[in-house]
């Protein structure tokens, strides 16, 4: 199983970077209308355990005109009791392995704002739940393998 | 924040009862009209823009308990209404 080992961030925690584009599915459709697809966005996402699903910074990805292709509801903790609706977006998530990277094709996340997190994402279990994660408190290093 | 997908979202409601005969699959859906149910998200997706091409549509799976999303850090998204 291919893995990856990345030291733990002393302030933002186990982050890790990925490449963010647009979904294959909204690729190929670009691709024969003649439309050049935007160039992918590398982003910093933390490793959420805490996070059902996987979270990109709003900013980050506006280069990619995203376009709301589903919505979902969410809880956090000052939700209160009703969760509240949030617009899905698709995406391509990509991980890179010098002998083999991982590829997401069309993945379905929200957005929100991480600009004071130096994060730019939340990796959730959406993702995770595909993955073996190893964090290393005492190495002070995390794997991940896929 | 409005959301855009507002008709879609009210189109699924309505036929809400019809498609939980393919509950765990995803309804692709824009405005009033229902373009299918596929097994996939992938296939969803993929036969949503290849018919819609960039025109607003929806994709949601068929549940009949909505699913929710927890986090345990708080999330500054802007809600829909």
């Amino acid at each position: 199983m291919p893995h990856i080992t990345v030291p733990i961030d002393r302030f933002s925690g186990p982050v890790i970077a990925l490449v963010v584009g647009v979904s294959f599915a909204k690729h190929a459709i670009l691709k024969k209308q003649g439309i050049t697809a935007p160039s992918p966005v590398i982003m910093n996402f933390l490793v959420d355990s805490g996070a059902s699903h996987t979270v990109v910074d709003a900013v980050s990805i506006a280069p990619l005109a995203m376009a709301p292709t589903g919505v979902t509801y969410i809880h956090t903790p000052s939700t209160g009791e009703t969760p509240v609706a949030v617009q899905q977006y698709d995406v391509s998530l990509y991980l890179h392995h010098p002998d083999n990277s991982k590829m997401i094709p069309n993945l379905a996340v929200t957005a929100s704002d991480f600009s004071k997190q130096n994060i730019q994402g939340l990796l959730g279990r959406d993702v995770l739940e595909h993955c073996l994660l190893v964090y290393d408190g005492r190495a002070g290093s995390f794997a991940l393998a896929f | 924040m409005k959301n855009p997908l507002q008709q879609e979202l009210e189109t699924f409601e309505r036929l809400k009862d019809q498609l939980l005969q393919d509950e765990g699959k995803f309804a692709v859906i824009s405005g009033k009209e229902l373009l299918g149910v596929y097994s996939t998200y992938d296939d969803a997706l993929q036969i949503g823009y290849e018919r819609y091409n960039l025109t607003p549509f929806l994709v949601k799976k068929i549940s009949a308990v909505e699913q929710i999303n927890f986090f345990t850090r708080d999330l500054p998204v802007p809600c829909l209404t």
